[in-house]
């Protein structure tokens, strides 16, 4: 028993120092807050924890974990109550100033401006392609759909982002 | 190839092209057409650089160590996985962890000095919603390690503090749609009455009591001089 937990134990810390940084980012993106992704990383690797001793499916290891950073940042930001999450906010930048000159800093990016806008399947979408850089099949596999469905979104969205970037004087 | 014939695919296709997930054929003979034409062409520029700008979106370090730690202070947890608890719970524990930490933030330094101060596990009593079922949150939800996001919030100094949520409603136990949230909070000798109000997406008001009078806070985190008038 014990040699089992050790054995996960050591499993769990390789998968997480291995897709930390990915899942942050990815959690960034879709969340548009650091502090946010900062507690759904959290969550994500809870969900990676849990299941990880299960975990035997043949797409690889990181494109299950990305398939649970998104689908958890989306469920998030779906059933977020803004105004709750307003609170909250401004007491963890209270106590985290670092994490607040962060979150200036990274929502002044014009490509975050854009996606601040956007539904979050479509940041979702948009982060898998121009940040990961997966191609259709490897999105649709993340996101458990078809790569047509993909393509025809990444459409969507490009032309939404495109609208965003023109209503709000983004400059590109 | 004339894209006045299909101009409501071209866009799909400019997407399909820069992902170079086009099948090759198509690929050149789009390629060409690009070359010819300089409104597809501008399309194209123009889907470039929203690509461009997503791709330059700057990568954050984050905090690894922080989350791991959080992580692992859950102790139970972290030796034998639980089930998640319900969100909504995790939620309410956090919601009250902040509006200690309001608490420890509103009070001028200084006041507890002599007081050594902390805030102990608050204890819940919710009212049901209307025609809900009475579902209480249950005793003592500790502020940090007890599942989700409860553990991000920082603990604040100790203090003496003790919470009561006197009415939740219309949710039990969870961050209501929309109404509002009375928190009930004894900090040694004095009474405060917390009451956050909102809608689904926004917030309406804050308001708090010590007693009859009111200190108020607003969203941007100061704290007016004198005493807000409804
Ligand atoms: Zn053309």
């Amino acid at each position: 028993m014990a040699a089992r937990y050790a054995y996960r134990k050591y499993d769990f810390i390789k998968v997480f120092n291995d897709n930390y940084d990915m899942v942050f980012n990815v959690c960034l993106r879709i969340c548009c807050n650091y502090h946010t992704a900062q507690d759904i990383s959290q969550d994500v690797f809870l969900k990676v924890h849990k299941n990880l001793s299960g975990f035997n499916e043949e797409s690889g290891i990181s494109t299950w974990i990305y398939r649970i950073a998104v689908n958890t940042c989306i469920d998030h930001v779906r059933r977020e109550k803004k105004w709750y999450t307003q609170i909250r906010n401004l007491f963890l930048e209270r106590n985290e100033p670092s994490g607040r000159f962060e979150n200036e800093v990274f929502l002044k990016d014009a490509g975050m401006k854009i996606l601040k806008e956007m539904e979050p399947n479509y940041r979702a979408i948009l982060t898998l392609k121009h940040y990961a850089g997966f191609d259709y099949r490897e999105i649709a596999q993340i996101m458990n759909t078809t790569e047509a469905t993909i393509g025809v979104q990444l459409h969507r969205a490009r032309k939404q982002a495109k609208d965003i970037a023109v209503r709000g004087g983004i400059e590109l | 190839m004339n894209c006045k014939d299909m101009k409501d695919r071209i866009p799909l296709m400019i997407s399909y092209y820069i992902d170079r997930e086009m099948p090759e054929h198509e690929s050149e003979e789009f390629e060409k057409h690009l070359s010819e034409c300089p409104s597809c062409w501008k399309m194209l520029e123009e889907t470039r650089r929203i690509g461009g700008a997503l791709v330059r979106t700057p990568r954050i370090s984050g905090n690894p160590g922080e989350t791991l730690d959080k992580m692992r202070q859950r102790k139970k947890w972290w030796n034998s996985p639980i089930p998640f608890r319900p969100r909504k719970w995790v939620y309410a524990g956090m919601f009250a962890a902040l509006i200690a930490l309001l608490f420890v933030n509103l009070i001028p330094p200084g006041y507890f000095d002599s007081k050594q101060v902390a805030v102990n596990q608050p204890s819940y009593t919710t009212s049901p919603g209307p025609g809900g079922k009475q579902s209480g949150i249950g005793p003592g939800l500790p502020f940090s390690g007890s599942g989700g996001n409860a553990a991000s919030t920082p603990t604040p100094s100790p203090s003496d503090a003790e919470i009561r949520t006197a009415q939740a409603s219309p949710e039990p136990g969870g961050i209501p749609d929309e109404d509002s949230v009375t928190y009930n909070i004894k900090l040694n000798e004095s009474e405060y009455e917390v009451n956050i109000s909102g809608q689904e997406t926004q917030l309406v008001s804050l308001e708090i009591k010590e007693g009859d009078k009111e200190i108020w806070m607003d969203l941007e985190g100061t704290q007016p001089e004198k005493n807000s008038e409804k």
